[in-house]
């Protein structure tokens, strides 16, 4: 594969290639998802975090250190949404930021990264098979039923629908996250509008609330930093919309169209739950709550509210979990095709064209790490699977500072065609760097053996990759995209 | 297992294929040490607080404010919690006086950090050199210059 | 009483999915070379360059797609 190609390629020029590509007998991705999809994609995954999770920011700072978390982990994430969609409108394949890294950085950095990207979204989709089977018991008790709901049936059932659908196709996948995301999303609107939001002392309590040193900062500001490790969980995710950039029908339409949606939807949710929640239910409570939104729809307007909140909390899970599957497996998958992995990996359905053995493997992973809390009979340990996933998350957005400054200067604007560039760079990468050291900061004040632990498992991994593992990969085939020759290079 | 590595005419490197069995114990391989680094931690590091076992205190006589002690009441009528739930809670959100919240060990601190700063440095030094072979396998030699030299030109 | 009936459905659906997923896996990788399966390249700029895609499949291959 020696062909150097143009450097930059029109849309036009790409869809007329897909076309002709599309005569020839070989198997791709299904090229079918448009904007709404990666919107469903990308917002499906974190709303669950506003239904659960982000709550424990307020047991870690308090009422303003969980808002404040909101507003910062927010900046944090509009930044790796800037960046994600410059580079993901260029660099079009289904191992996301995986590929970015392999083109970027390097190959061991790129096997990181998608190590990185498949326990991220594993472990969050165990956390939230996890809150699917806590729903299940809590809707059996609230009918009535006194006796104990075995729980590992139903955390398994739901890993097993959501890769039954995962395997046999992306679109009607990711159409379903689509609708069960949309209306989770609208029923945090209603909540605010059944509380009235709109007039702070009529149903909503802050004065009581969030007035003082002791509920508002009870922990000053250190407290405010160790909120930041959970105010991830508002945003967590987003960032996997590049997941799908092989499944698209235009990525460089797509990709930044819906992330960019996605994140101000997501930044809205995220103020608008705090909102309502903070002034509902006493921090004390707040902080350990496993479904806040749902608590506070009954709390504050039972009913059908309690209802359809009870419904978002669901969906949302659901959609978490949905979304979770199609991104890990995408990832591994692509690692599968490189021989960062075994072959076996990448392969592709005949008939789906999905990646149904990266999908199929991951099932037993998800399924180990969700009955983990429940086989230990310790609920809070929800909280340390949520951190594994954060933090991996969180070292793969402190790789995308040097990937982005990289990619401006072995590829300068001009040379590709970028389906959109972000203003003001090198701003967001700046910014990006300086928070996410904050947030690793946070993440050892509450989890350091947590913290120690997972690096020293990345870097055991990569030890292996170099010595056992990079032999299998072809080194120049790896660099696919039909880009000139990096600057400097 | 497997048929070892050779370089084709063109200099490029041809990786062996992999055999069965090799594909397998890495897919495993990987996935223990995950699990065996993971279910380890979550053992060592998850001291939670224990419950306090003394006789619940009813709401009047907690220190929260007055409209915790009424949301706290809606949240019990609702069968959200229960007043020993209460009493956990604010016992394990009260400051406690004297010591830190979030005491932080120098020697945890500097080594925590340490080990990400060499995990870092050693998949940056190591990624770039994998990086410049990448490079050179697929577009050639760099412009200007010899032909490839081999050597881990870094 | 209708939870167990519930836990078991649960547990009979999650295992016909399973088997499904892993008997059609196992079927598909039969009924089709394992080049054939792995023929998928990366990105869609890619498909400019495509010819080198190509050259990957051997006719056996192209005849079983």
């Amino acid at each position: 594969m020696t062909s150097v190609a143009s450097g930059s390629a029109t849309p036009e020029e790409v869809r007329a290639a897909a076309d002709a590509h599309a005569a020839r007998k070989h198997l791709a991705l299904k090229k079918v998802l448009g904007p709404a999809h990666i919107w469903g994609l990308g917002v499906g995954i974190v709303l669950v975090g506003e239904y659960m999770g982000w709550n424990f920011s307020v047991q870690k700072g308090g009422m303003f250190g969980a808002l404040i978390a909101a507003w910062v982990v927010g900046v944090l994430y509009t930044c790796v949404a800037m960046i994600d969609s410059e580079v993901t409108s260029t660099v079009a394949a289904a191992g996301g930021q995986y590929t970015q890294a392999k083109h970027m950085i390097g190959p061991l950095m790129a096997f990181n990264v998608g190590l990185f990207l498949v326990l991220e979204y594993t472990m969050l989709e165990a956390a939230d098979a996890n809150v699917v089977s806590y729903l299940t018991s809590t809707i059996a008790n609230h009918l009535g039923y006194t006796g104990s709901v075995n729980q590992y049936a139903f955390i398994i059932l739901a890993i097993m629908i959501l890769a039954f659908l995962n395997y046999r196709g992306v679109l009607m996948t990711l159409s379903i996250n689509l609708v069960i995301t949309a209306i989770a999303a609208i029923a945090i609107v209603v909540l605010f509008v059944a509380t009235q939001g709109w007039s702070p002392d009529a149903q909503l309590h802050f004065h009581g609330l969030v007035s003082s040193h002791d509920n508002a900062l009870p922990y000053g500001w250190f407290g405010v930093l160790a909120a930041f490790q959970f105010g991830m969980w508002y945003y967590l995710g987003i960032e996997g919309t590049c997941q799908a950039a092989e499944e698209c029908r235009s990525a460089a339409r797509s990709i930044p169209l819906g992330t960019m949606t996605g994140i101000i939807t997501l930044l809205m949710a995220a103020v608008l739950t705090w909102y309502v929640c903070a002034g509902t239910l006493p921090w004390q409570y707040l902080g350990v709550s496993i479904t806040p939104l749902f608590d506070t729809a009954l709390v504050n307007a039972g009913g059908a509210v309690a209802t359809l909140l009870a419904v978002g909390t669901v969906f949302a899970t659901f959609a978490s979990a949905n979304g979770c599957i199609n991104d890990a497996s995408r990832a591994w998958f692509s690692m599968g095709r490189d021989n960062y992995l075994p072959a076996w990996f990448g392969a592709i359905h005949p008939r789906y064209r999905t990646p149904f053995r990266a999908i199929l493997f991951l099932v037993p992973v998800a399924i180990a790490f969700a009955i983990l809390p429940v086989l230990l009979n310790k609920p809070e340990l929800l909280a340390t699977v949520i951190t594994f996933s954060i933090l991996s998350a969180l070292l793969m957005y402190s790789f995308m500072v040097p990937n982005m400054f990289r990619f401006r200067k072995l590829w300068p604007i001009g040379v590709l065609h970028r389906g959109y560039t972000h203003p003001l760079h090198p701003l967001p990468a700046i910014t990006l760097a300086v928070i996410a050291a904050l947030v690793l900061f946070a993440t050892f004040l509450g989890y350091g053996t947590t913290l120690l632990t997972l690096v020293i498992f990345y870097l055991l991994a990569s030890i292996w990759f170099v010595v056992f593992r990079y032999k299998y990969v072809r080194r120049g085939q790896q660099f696919t995209m039909p880009w000139p020759r990096p600057k400097g290079y | 297992m497997s048929t070892e590595a050779v370089a084709s005419a063109t200099g490029h490197y041809v990786p062996p294929k992999q055999s069965k069995r090799g594909q397998v114990f890495d897919s495993v391989f990987i996935l223990a040490l995950l699990f065996a680094v993971l279910f380890g931690v979550t053992y060592y590091s998850n001291a939670a607080a224990a419950p306090t076992t003394a006789k619940p205190k009813p709401l009047a006589q907690l220190p929260i404010t007055q409209t915790e002690r009424q949301q706290y009441q809606r949240a019990i009528d609702e069968g959200l919690v229960d007043l020993k739930g209460v009493n956990d809670q604010v016992a394990a959100s009260t400051p406690k006086s004297g010591s830190k919240q979030y005491p932080i060990n120098p020697l945890a601190l500097l080594a925590t950090f340490g080990v990400i700063a060499g995990y870092l440095v050693f998949v940056y030094l190591m990624s770039f050199r994998e990086y410049r072979e990448v490079i050179r396998e697929r577009f050639g030699s760099p412009p200007g210059s010899s032909p490839p030299s081999d050597g881990g030109a870094a | 009483m209708i939870v167990h009936v519930a836990e078991y459905l649960a547990w009979i659906i999650s295992a016909l999915l399973g088997a499904w997923m892993v008997f059609d896996a196992v079927k598909v990788s039969r009924e089709h070379p394992e080049e054939f399966l792995t023929t998928s390249v990366e990105g869609t700029d890619e498909l400019l360059a495509s010819p080198a895609a190509g050259q990957m499949l051997s006719p056996t291959e192209e005849e079983t797609a």
